[in-house]
């Protein structure tokens, strides 16, 4: 965290909202990758990490400087997203995760790019959509926010030991639903040349 | 065959040491169910490391605003309905209290009777009022148009302000809708 990050912090525990909406700005992107990730599409993800800055700005005054802001915050959203997750039953990638919902990470997006990018999207939502909350909680810091074993458990409020299990456990079905889709692809491949049934 | 330790150290986040890695290597090399495993893992791997992030849509902290907004406003909201809730529970207990510690010294026919006569005491002075306008139109017929127009004036202005004060306190006691999202 910069000194001008724990600055806007300080400032917006006393109240000045134009330093929390800096922190807005600079923690949006992570928090809703977190989200999306969780959730599976961007219109979930858009209310959760708004959401999530919403109870980030109510409980605000309960942080603690010497942690990490941003593993304070991630703790927030994933939090929120679990609970989603349970209450809407969203373990399954909703319909809306249409690739046009979905807007491009640079200003001129390359579209073959974009698409491989959006297949690789649906891929991954594919593969995790087996994984309990905590445990696609787990595997998001993990690995697309590089947090360690501690920065886990501290996010998410378990032991060391429960998230190397947890992540253990996540990378056996990850594994599973990739060999999986890989049958299935070769299923689908044989069809068009099978004999006719007649 | 045992694919133990082998599946572990696969699905296990800690590095090995070389030893345990060439005896893995040795069993990859035999072992169709590892290295099928092993395979999925690296191409797994390989799909997130690949997948960029996902970026909200251009906006995101002005919108985050206009949120922020309608959260205070529901904020505001409840803690109306509480302090009303409060104030009104706070007088209801108090005139429980004062009933029930007077209750045995109200003598409660003098009570009713209190009331009848004020009620018939109002009545009079509103016969009073009538008998007065009617001697006065009697003697200066000139006054019964203004008399009307004064009096309906002031029912509309009477009515005017009841449907105002309603309104207004609807809006500012609305219970807020759970979930307002705004995009």
């Amino acid at each position: 965290m910069s000194e001008q990050e724990a600055l806007w912090i300080r400032r917006a525990q006393h109240g000045d909202d134009k330093s929390f909406e800096n922190l807005v700005e600079t923690y949006q992107r992570p928090v809703f990758s977190l989200c999306y990730r969780m959730l599976g599409n961007s219109n979930d993800a858009e209310d959760a990490a708004q959401e999530s800055f919403i109870r980030a700005y109510r409980y605000l005054k309960r942080y603690d400087p010497d942690r990490s802001f941003a593993t304070w915050l991630l703790s927030i959203a994933s939090h929120y997203c679990i609970d989603c997750m349970r209450r809407r039953r969203l373990l399954t990638v909703s319909t809306d995760a249409l690739p046009a919902d979905i807007i491009p990470d640079h200003g001129t997006p390359d579209p073959e790019k974009e698409l491989h990018n959006q297949e690789k999207r649906a891929l991954i939502q594919d593969l995790m959509k087996g994984l309990k909350p905590i445990d696609r909680a787990a595997v998001v810091l993990r690995y697309w926010h590089d947090c360690s074993e501690v920065e886990i458990s501290e996010t998410l409020g378990l032991t060391v030991s429960a998230v190397k299990s947890r992540l253990y456990r996540s990378r056996k079905a990850l594994a599973d639903a990739w060999l999986s889709s890989e049958n299935a692809i070769v299923v689908n491949e044989r069809r068009p040349y099978e004999s006719p049934a007649l | 065959m045992s694919h133990q330790p082998y599946e572990s150290w696969l699905l296990s986040d800690e590095p090995l040491d070389e030893e345990n890695q060439q005896t893995l290597q040795t069993h990859l090399e035999t072992c169709e169910s590892c290295r099928a495993l092993s395979n999925a893992l690296h191409n797994v791997n390989g799909t997130f490391a690949q997948n960029p992030a996902p970026t909200p849509k251009p906006g995101f902290t002005k919108r985050w605003q206009t949120r922020l907004a309608i959260y205070r406003q529901e904020h505001q909201q409840r803690k109306m309905w509480l302090l009303t809730i409060g104030l009104f529970s706070v007088a209801g207990l108090i005139i429980l209290a004062l009933f029930f510690l007077n209750i045995g010294s109200i003598n409660w026919i003098y009570e009713i009777s209190q009331v009848f006569a004020n009620v018939s005491v109002f009545a009079s002075k509103i016969s009073w009022l009538i008998n007065t306008m009617e001697s006065l139109v009697r003697a200066f017929p000139i006054l019964l148009p203004i008399l009307i127009v004064f009096g309906l004036g002031s029912l509309s202005l009477f009515a005017a302000l009841i449907v105002t004060w309603i309104s207004s306190m609807l809006k500012i006691y609305k219970f807020p809708k759970e979930g307002v999202s705004v995009r």
